[in-house]
């Protein structure tokens, strides 16, 4: 259990970069065949079928966070790895990835526009998805999280309570930089 | 048989009394401080000396515990923490 919330503590740095690196050509290669993009860290949104859009958003989001990370864990340890910040953020991101992956199965995602087309009335049917899906998102976003915190501890190896505060502020920052572009 | 380092009583750190050569029964009393090293639990010594075989690879150390490396350099960060208060004191 203890290798599921903080992968960065137990695993080589190669196995983690391999998965990790894995989980953005899905993310791309998905992103494209099914039209979204990740905008910010964790934030997906709609995207037209187009390489160069849903490539270069979702590796920007990906650039901005890695830089973020390295440069506030450079700030609090000097001797912050980049690979192991690099290993942290893509690592992180595997379960939001997942997650946008379910959201594009069939009944999901046409449960889904169902809502859109008309949330007053809904079949039984579409609110199973769609309680489906609002049981699988709350778990998988913690996770995402507590696959950051984690990471960036042990990475960093800083505790006290201002590191924690300024590990919350660029979390935030980072999964809000759809508004920088 | 393991070097007691820590008062059963009062868990403060033990000093050295008395010394004694096995040979000729010739004894030394005193008081004299453990050096830093003695004064690490049996595990952080053992760590020291893992470390020193592996020639002062945490890399290896990491591969051998089957753990990361930032976990291992952690641990040594917090050895060398506890190496330097203890030297002050």
């Amino acid at each position: 259990m203890k290798k599921l919330f903080n992968p960065v503590a137990h695993f080589d740095e190669r196995i983690l970069l391999g998965a990790g690196l894995a989980s953005v050509l899905v993310a791309v290669v998905f992103g494209y065949l099914f039209g979204f993009k990740f905008d910010a860290l964790s934030h997906i949104t709609y995207a037209n079928k187009d390489w160069f859009e849903v490539g270069l958003t979702t590796l920007r989001s990906y650039g901005i966070a890695i830089a973020a990370f390295f440069l506030l864990g450079i700030l609090m340890n000097r001797r912050t790895r980049f690979i192991d910040i690099l290993n942290t953020v893509l690592i992180a991101n595997v379960p939001l990835v997942a997650l946008s992956l379910i959201q594009k199965l069939p009944f999901i995602s046409n449960a889904l526009e169902a809502v859109l087309r008309n949330p007053k009335d809904l079949d039984p049917v579409v609110v199973s998805a769609l309680m489906l899906i609002s049981l699988i998102v709350l778990p998988l976003t913690v996770l995402s999280f507590v696959l950051l915190y984690n990471g960036f501890k042990t990475t960093v190896h800083r505790k006290e309570w201002y590191h924690i505060t300024l590990f919350v502020i660029v979390a935030v920052f980072v999964n809000f930089t759809q508004f920088l572009f | 048989m393991k070097l007691p380092i820590v008062c059963p009583s009062c868990e403060n750190i033990l000093k050295v009394s008395q010394m004694k050569c096995s040979y000729c029964d010739t004894s030394i009393s005193g008081s004299f401080d453990l050096p830093v090293l003695l004064r690490l639990t049996p595990e952080e010594q053992e760590f020291i000396l893992n470390f020193f075989l592996s020639s002062g690879s945490i890399k290896e150390m990491a591969r051998q515990a089957d753990i990361s490396y930032p976990t291992m350099r952690n641990k040594m960060d917090d050895l060398i923490e506890k190496v330097k208060t203890l030297q002050t004191v």
